[in-house]
């Protein structure tokens, strides 16, 4: 028996969902619920226009098909699905690939400023690990463009007043409230152990107040920060991912790390060189001879080794990020080729990312943004000279497990509770956070699709949710939420005080940089049994010493020390999940490698890890689980569901090795193809 | 708000009063200020010529038909106006040329400051003639001799009055050729970077212009000669009264500064 | 697996730092002075960042650690914005080796046109407030799908998209004289907004609505034409042009709005 109304509560107060995390996918989130009228709260670290979403550069893909190539919907499913070495469940992904083309027209809508073609419609460019043009873009800040073009909805929402059945205005009432500058603590969760809101603290006064919600929804992006320097911003801890898994919900596919091929290192950052520089033209390679001194510029053609293009001839440089990083870092590492430096004598991490070849018009009109990025932060024109880079960790494939249910095409089922669901009833999540579309590697451009896609999806299936519930958390007795915040209060007391006497306390910020300079060279590209056990006892000393933390700041305004300090505790608890994750996978799939297991094992591993918070130090990892969603218990195991695309070894050697299972024909090498596009 | 409900709105509609007076204000700096600082400075400048030029000019304007309206209502309304709102932009403003020295950033201030200095030398100025005038304290024919003997006054040697009447002058025209400017900006002439570069070049040749047809006037008083007298020589030849014969027929006053009677 | 930091060079970085405990708290304002190890391309944010690991000043004090805003660190999120040397502009794109190449002095203060939250954190809600002011945005029906957007020329997106890559990062207010507590301005960034979105061919079904909203208070009439905006602009988005082309607009509407009803 549903409540009397889905607008105000039986106490009369307005339901509200919360959604936390302002980047693309909690705003698309945010928009499909104000579109089901329902009104929402919606949480985020920094302003939502500053989320890490702006960083994407290359482009959203949607197979539109104007270019007359014959691409389609089910050849993106494909390509999705085989670049992730068939580890994603594909529903979702036919969910996602079908809707594409409906989501990049609704952005157009928005006014995004994609690139256009001479007749004036959307322009296209190639991606990784496909042959066609899929990407819709918007110069080389897309991810940009989209994330201003949602914010720009929202808040049309922020003016909107919330109405009731009748069609009267609440006074006082948005539809969206956003508070920004809070940082989720903690999910609220009820007798049953349903999520019932969330508590949070406001960064400048760091108050701690409890939010009710009859949902939440988490969007709170990846975890790259884990590994100390990343292409990620610096706001992308995981800590509300982790927080919730220790209350419960189970984290997927942790072990799945995307590492970007191509980065400018930093001190701070690796900022990322999009894959659209390749799409668009870029060749990487290395001199042929190792310690060849010159200016690249007066290197001759025969005398460049294009690593990926004589690797991989079929689709060259736009080979899948995993393909192309391992190549790079097998290169620079094994074969000790990288760019030789006559300064230092020795040959650097890095390789040339060459677009010097193009026109500097086509260039500006195309990649603006990120060839600025790369003339600010390294310092040389990449317009006239190669630009130098090197993999950086850039993606979490991984993340909170959340739910599926398929109608009778193999798509996702419209508006069903389930979709996107944790295994904590009432939490929701989606974005990066989550697991669900790439499998053991993300295709490039396929990231801010899935966020988009998963806000759609999400906002119809919390709204339905919603409706299911006998009782509004609103109508819940205070004292389940006032222990809450009660308890996030005592903990961050806990974080100001503990150590602080103690002569010899450890500095967070210390101790994250061991934690982040382990992670990266350990938990990577390569990965090693012996080196991962290593890991894990190095995390659990951290987790000793983590203890002996003594908070650097004991100011009540911004106190950014202690914020610091829990997200490190969270991010010790992630980095078990991901690094334990990485040894029990005796494989190697997608962005997982293990030299000592080179094949993908699908008999044995063809199944999502599943991750279960025990205690603090111990993950447990389940086949299978049940949980209960809108009153139902569903029975959840670790099986793929490969039940469109039928798995096999991917091959990026052959020209369209990756869609010919739908074009059913693979075409014959064509480097040339790579060429056409100039 | 709908398009219908917007397309009603009155020029004077509440919610675009802000515009509307700032909007005023920039085209009441034009005309009818500046335009009368220009036809003023051309009027004076007949002085050159000795007094009766300067005395008919004077007379045919003393004597125009509805002269207090048109005084009153075209030049002293809009002028009060304009130095009224424009001492509360002045206030409004947060200076910092000190850290972003630009030209323009240079303009903006300068326009800020010499719209100051102006409505402080207007003041004075008249006060000295027009308020005087008014008060039948000094006749139109008394004009020509009170400027000369006023402007021409020194302290140790310097001209104080004609001096601050330069400078004035400056402040002015300077205020009124970078307001042209701001004028064809902000009234969406010059839209592109190109076109105002351009009409900073005109406006800044025409207030050279400006300035000089009213500094060489007040040098003239000061002085008894213009520049061009100074360059060329003085030509002899003309009837009229000129400065140089008022001061030498009025015995200099023994004080510094302004005539009082 | 990256390049590891390469240390021990024995180069310090030498950081000023304007601080304060809290906006309530005015007697905490203090600078305070940091020197920490130099890093291969370290900007002013790896610089704090190393503030954060030994937070002691050069009197040998311990200290609580800097805090500053940041995410993405590649100047595209516009949030780590503050007064570096006089100058405002984004601390992760400002490179060490560019502006103390030997060893001088860092300067890091907030920005000065919004509320102080603490050290370099400043409250930047106003101009979130009046993007929804100026309607930044496109009224569409809905998320739903009604098929492709209205077609457009390349010229005419090459055109909208550096007006659209606007951070919100709040150099251009900083920059900016007229933006200031005695006026409710809108700001370049704003009217950037209006232009960009009356360009958009379902924008501009909207455009008088918009604007009428820079018509009011703090409208596009505030400009005082300085143009600094355009200057410190990191993303080198035309702002003076946007400006131009939102008062020719205005004006336009204002003039013959109501005598075309």
């Amino acid at each position: 028996m549903a409540a009397k109304s889905t607008i105000r509560s039986e106490g009369g107060k307005v339901r509200r969902v919360i959604v936390v995390g302002g980047g693309l996918a909690g705003l698309m989130t945010v928009i499909k619920l104000c579109e089901a009228k329902v009104p929402v709260d919606l949480i985020s670290l920094v302003p939502v226009k500053r989320s890490h979403s702006v960083c994407a550069q290359g482009g959203i893909n949607a197979s539109v098909n104007t270019k007359g190539e014959g691409d389609s919907p089910q050849i993106h499913l494909e390509e999705t699905a085989y670049g992730g070495d068939f580890l994603a469940n594909q529903p979702p992904v036919k969910g996602m690939a079908e809707a594409a083309p409906g989501i990049v027209f609704m952005l157009d809508r928005m006014g995004v400023p994609f690139n256009r073609t001479p007749e004036g419609l959307l322009d296209f460019r190639r991606f990784g690990g496909t042959l066609f043009h899929r990407t819709a873009f918007a110069g080389a800040t897309t991810g940009q463009q989209l994330l201003y073009a949602l914010d720009e909805q929202v808040r049309r929402y922020e003016i909107a007043d919330v109405v009731d059945e009748h069609g009267v205005s609440i006074p006082g009432e948005k539809m969206v409230r956003k508070f920004e500058f809070w940082d989720f603590l903690q999910a609220v969760l009820d007798d049953s152990g349903t999520c019932v809101g969330c508590v949070a603290q406001d960064l400048k006064t760091m108050q701690i107040k409890y939010f009710q919600g009859d949902a939440v929804v988490l969007a709170t992006g990846g975890n790259g920060i884990i590994f100390g320097r990343s292409t990620m911003s610096v706001i992308c801890t995981g800590t509300a991912a982790s927080s919730v898994y220790q209350q419960g919900a189970v984290y997927a596919n942790g072990e799945f790390i995307q590492v970007h091929p191509t980065a400018i290192p930093g001190a701070d950052k690796l900022r990322l060189i999009s894959e659209s520089a390749r799409g668009e033209g870029g060749r990487v390679w290395v001199p042929k001879d190792a310690k060849d001194q010159r200016n690249p510029k007066e290197i001759p053609e025969k005398e460049r080794d294009y690593i990926l293009e004589r690797m991989y001839p079929g689709y060259g440089n736009l080979v899948p990020r995993d393909i192309a990083s391992r190549a790079i870092f097998k290169t620079c590492f094994h074969e000790k080729r990288g760019v030789f430096n006559p300064k230092t004598g020795r040959n650097e991490n890095e390789v040339y990312l060459d677009l010097t070849h193009k026109d500097e018009k086509f260039l500006r009109s195309k990649l603006a943004g990120i060839l600025e990025i790369y003339e600010k932060f390294a310092g040389t024109d990449p317009y006239h000279n190669p630009m130098k880079v090197f993999p950086a960790v850039h993606y979490s494939m991984g993340g909170l497990w959340v739910d599926f249910e398929k109608d009778a095409r193999g798509s996702l089922k419209a508006g069903s509770p389930r979709n996107h669901a944790t295994s904590i009833p009432g939490l929701y999540a989606v974005g990066e956070v989550e697991y669900q579309y790439h499998g053991a590697n993300r295709l490039g451009a396929n990231s801010l699709l899935s966020c988009i896609y998963g806000g759609m999806v999400t906002g119809p299936s919390v709204a339905s949710y919603q409706k299911s519930l006998a009782k509004s958390a609103f109508d819940l007795p205070k004292s389940i939420f006032e222990k809450a915040e009660k308890r996030c209060q005592d903990d961050y007391g806990r974080i100001l005080k503990q150590n602080q006497d103690d002569k010899g306390a450890e500095n967070p910020y210390k101790l994250h940089q061991e934690l982040g300079d382990m992670m990266l060279r350990d938990v990577t590209i390569e990965r090693d049994n012996a080196t991962l056990e290593g890991v894990l006892t190095k995390i659990s000393e951290l987790d000793e010493r983590v203890k002996k933390v003594a908070c650097p700041d004991g100011s009540q305004r911004s106190n950014q020390g202690a914020q610091f300090v829990r997200h490190l505790e969270n991010m010790l608890v992630l980095a078990r999940v991901i690094a334990q994750g990485a040894k029990n996978r005796d494989e190697s799939r997608g962005a997982h490698y293990k030299p000592a297991f080179p094949k993908r094992n699908d008999a044995d591993w063809m199944r999502t890890t599943l991750a279960k918070h025990e205690q603090k130090g111990a993950v447990k990892y389940l086949r299978e689980f049940d949980y209960t969603c809108a009153g139902q218990s569903v029975h959840v195991t670790d099986a793929v569901d490969a039940s469109l695309v039928t798995p096999r070894e991917r091959k990026y050697e052959q020209a369209g090795a990756a869609s010919a299972a739908a074009t059913g024909k693979i075409q014959q090498p064509a480097a040339s193809e790579q060429q056409k596009s100039v | 708000m709908s398009e219908a409900a917007l397309a009603d709105q009155s020029l004077f509609a509440q919610n675009r009063r802000a515009f509307l007076l700032r909007k005023l204000h920039s085209l009441t700096g034009v005309a009818p200020v500046g335009a009368f600082m220009v036809f003023h400075l051309w009027t004076n400048a007949k002085a050159l010529q000795g007094q009766e030029p300067f005395d008919k000019a004077v007379s045919e304007i003393t004597h125009t038909p509805y002269l207090a309206l048109a005084e009153w209502g075209l030049i002293l309304l809009p002028l009060l106006f304009h130095a009224g709102y424009g001492v509360k932009l002045a206030l409004d403003a947060k200076y910092n040329v000190s850290k972003y020295k630009t030209t323009r950033n240079w303009a903006f201030t300068l326009q800020r400051v010499t719209g100051l200095l102006a409505f402080a030398f207007i003041a004075f100025h008249l006060y000295e003639y027009w308020g005087k005038k008014l008060t039948g304290k000094l006749a139109p024919e008394q004009f020509y001799p009170a400027l000369c003997q006023n402007m021409s006054a020194t302290v140790k040697g310097i001209p104080v009055v004609g001096l601050l009447y330069v400078l004035g002058i400056a402040a002015s025209v300077f205020h009124f050729a970078n307001g042209l400017w701001g004028f064809c900006f902000s009234w969406g002439v010059t839209v592109s970077r190109r076109s105002q570069q351009m009409a900073a070049a005109v406006f800044g040749v025409l207030g050279v212009a400006i300035f000089l047809l009213g500094a060489n006037t007040a040098i003239y008083f000061a002085t008894g000669s213009s520049v061009q007298d100074m360059i060329f020589g003085k030509k002899g030849g003309s009837d009229a009264r000129t400065c140089v014969d008022i001061l030498q027929q009025t015995p200099k006053p023994a004080k510094a500064g302004p005539v009082i009677d | 697996m990256a390049n590891s930091d390469s240390k021990g060079t024995g180069r310090l970085v030498h950081l000023r730092v304007k601080r304060q405990d809290g906006p309530d708290l005015p007697e905490t304002k203090r600078w305070e002075e940091f020197k920490v190890p130099y890093l291969p391309q370290m900007n002013v944010i790896s610089a704090l960042q190393q503030v954060q690991k030994e937070p002691r000043t050069v009197d040998g004090k311990d200290v609580a650690p800097v805090v500053w805003e940041s995410s993405c660190l590649e100047e595209v999120c516009g949030a780590c914005t503050m007064v570096i040397n006089g100058r405002v502009r984004q601390a992760c794109s400002a490179l060490v080796d560019q502006i103390a190449p030997n060893g001088e002095v860092i300067q890091v203060e907030p920005m000065t046109k919004f509320p102080l939250v603490r050290d370099l954190i400043v409250d930047r809600e106003r101009m979130f407030q009046d993007m929804k002011k100026v309607k930044a945005w496109i009224d569409i029906d809905g998320t739903h799908e009604l098929g492709p957007g209205p077609r457009e020329s390349p010229e005419a997106q090459q055109e909208r998209y550096p007006l659209s890559r606007c951070m919100t990062c709040g150099c251009c207010v900083e920059a900016c004289p007229q933006y200031n507590d005695s006026t409710q301005f809108v700001g370049p960034f704003a009217l950037n907004l209006v232009r960009l979105f009356n360009m958009h061919p379902s924008g501009a079904l909207h455009k008088n609505a918009r604007l009428e909203t820079v018509m009011g208070e703090g409208g596009v009439q505030d400009c005082g034409k300085a143009q600094n905006c355009v200057e410190v602009c990191p993303k080198e988005i035309p702002l003076v042009d946007s400006i131009a082309q939102v008062s020719r607009d205005a004006t336009k509407r204002l003039l013959f709005g109501w005598l075309l009803k």
